[in-house]
């Protein structure tokens, strides 16, 4: 883990609703957005009183610009309803950057999969791919319920193709998002994702059967976000050996997909 | 810093009266970018059994009003693993540790005060008879004072570091447990481990965590923790270590009034990865700015 860890005191730049219970916000934090790396995350105080709610909300990092990050955050319950009322120039403390992020294979086409916001962390991800892979060649599949719930899409159309699915077929492919991957012909690609468990179990599958090394983005309930409390346990695959849980804060977020799902 | 703030456990002496608990500080490491824990007066490291335990399912963790519930279950891995691998890191941060110990049987505690007993990094031994997530063991042993009294020797006569009991609130009358173990010999007392308690999902009609039910920790236990803490300082003559709840200097203090010697920062923790530290700083700034001594302030309560 790295060491390179703070808690920083915030100015909020931007909060705003950009689709269903979903906000993006900007904040000033110059030494986290200096170390850290894309599928990473922060915790953040969602207080106003400094004790209700207790403890922090794990967020992935949604982008990183000079000395900003910004978080994208769906409204789910107290703590995030709290976070989406805060506006210009409030303070948030906020801990990062936290666990594992993604490592950025070598392979000439990276395909992104996210559900609904599950997209959050794929934005940082497919502007370091470009960045230090020129030549690569970067497709996000966004998946969701319905139209409202996709999310920032515009913000990658300049980094690659983008393919959408809703379940109820109000915009793009009316499916699932497994369904776009299923039907991809590359050899030489890797598989980043995050969003609903059963949607990356099943882009997990199909990674599998089409030999692309996968990598998922899991989460979790978390009271510490650094590896102390041991709340954040899920269940592997086997192949690790000495425990039969593994840490989503520590050993991850990011994990390659088999470790979770043989 | 400029006043003597040591606390002597036994024959330990602690630089000041600021703990760490065990189970939320990791081993200290995962806490040393905002925590110069030499600085602490101790740092008290997740508990370990003999054999390793892979602990509860998950959901373990639930965050309730001022506070949450855990049912960890003592995952850790091992004595083992602790000595290959947690003592080398900890002799690096140059802090005084306390050892957590939890058993199933006598012959458990025994083999861990053993096993601990020669390393020069472990300065005592706190030994879990209190924790709720477990089946068997732990706080089976801490609602018994015959069975508390007998774990407290059979750790003792296996080692010469400074003996710390930490005691189960969910007791009928903590007093007599915390004079049972004191009779056995135990050079401190540390209280409270969390309360048991539940939170249900009412949409599913289950209980939020997977072990059912689990322990409560945070500001909401404060109360209850002041309250025994108080209990038992009246009653023994060993120190007192007081935990429950401590969030900010305030609560130290209500803590040291109480009667405790010395205070273990427990899930305030995870709210502020730098709140022992800082609470050390405070405390300081605290005694110097009212001419206080931290013994004017130990057992102070007026009634």
């Amino acid at each position: 883990m790295s060491v390179f860890q703070y808690v920083e005191s915030c100015c909020v730049q931007k909060n705003v609703l950009v689709g269903l219970d979903s906000f993006e916000m900007t904040l000033a934090a110059p030494k986290i957005a200096k170390t850290a790396k894309p599928g990473q995350f922060v915790m953040v105080s969602c207080t106003r009183t400094g004790r209700s709610p207790l403890l922090r909300r794990p967020l992935s990092i949604h982008d990183v610009d000079g000395k900003t990050i910004s978080l994208l955050y769906r409204v789910v319950g107290e703590g995030t309803g709290v976070l989406s009322g805060f506006g210009e120039h409030d303070s948030v403390s906020v801990l990062g950057p936290l666990g594992q992020g993604f490592v950025i294979g070598q392979a000439k086409h990276h395909c992104l999969v996210g559900g609904g916001i599950g997209i959050a962390p794929l934005l940082f991800l497919a502007k370091e791919i470009k960045q230090s892979q020129l030549q690569s060649e970067v497709v996000v599949l966004a998946g969701a319920q319905t139209e409202r719930e996709i999310l920032v899409l515009e913000k990658f159309e300049p980094l690659g193709a983008v393919q959408i699915s809703t379940d109820d077929g109000s915009t793009g492919h009316h499916g699932f998002v497994t369904e776009l991957l299923d039907v991809i012909t590359e050899q030489d690609m890797t598989v980043y994702t995050c969003g609903p468990s059963s949607m990356m179990k099943g882009v997990a599958a199909l990674a599998k059967k089409h030999g692309w090394p996968c990598q998922v983005s899991l989460e979790s309930h978390m009271a510490c976000g650094v590896g102390a409390c041991l709340g954040c346990a899920v269940e592997h695959s086997g192949i690790i050996g000495h425990t039969d849980y593994v840490h989503v804060c520590k050993d991850g977020p990011v994990f390659k997909a088999e470790m979770i799902w043989a | 810093m400029g006043l003597d703030l040591s606390v002597h456990i036994g024959g330990l002496t602690l630089k000041n009266p600021i703990m760490t608990a065990s189970g939320t500080f990791g081993y200290g490491e995962e806490f040393s970018p905002f925590v110069t824990c030499s600085d602490l007066g101790a740092i008290v490291v997740k508990g370990i059994s003999v054999a390793p335990r892979s602990g509860n399912p998950p959901p373990r963790i639930v965050e309730t009003e001022g506070g949450m519930l855990n049912a960890i279950g003592l995952q850790n891995g091992g004595v083992d693993r602790f000595i290959e691998s947690k003592i080398p890191m900890l002799r690096k941060l140059q802090a005084t540790v306390i050892v957590n110990i939890l058993g199933d049987s006598l012959e458990d505690y025994g083999e861990l005060a053993r096993r601990l007993d020669p390393l020069p990094e472990v300065h005592g031994i706190e030994v879990n008879i209190s924790c709720p997530n477990v089946k068997k063991g732990g706080v089976a042993f801490g609602t018994m004072p015959e069975m508390s009294a007998r774990v407290t020797t059979a750790v003792k006569e296996n080692t010469t570091k400074p003996v710390i009991v930490k005691l189960s609130p969910n007791v009928t009358d903590i007093t007599v447990i915390a004079k049972a173990v004191e009779n056995a010999g135990a050079d401190a007392v540390s209280l409270i481990n969390t309360l048991i308690g539940m939170a249900i999902d009412v949409s599913s009609r289950r209980p939020k965590l997977a072990n059912g039910i689990g322990g409560l920790s945070g500001p909401a236990i404060k109360p209850v923790a002041l309250r025994m803490v108080y209990q038992v300082a009246q009653v023994v003559k060993i120190p007192v270590i007081g935990m429950g709840g401590i969030a900010c200097l305030t609560d130290v203090l209500e803590f040291l009034i109480a009667g405790a010697s010395a205070v273990q920062i427990g899930t305030a923790n995870f709210v502020n990865p730098a709140v022992s530290g800082e609470m050390v700083r405070r405390l300081d700034k605290y005694l110097q700015q009212n001419n206080h001594t931290l013994k004017d302030l130990v057992g102070s309560l007026q009634t």
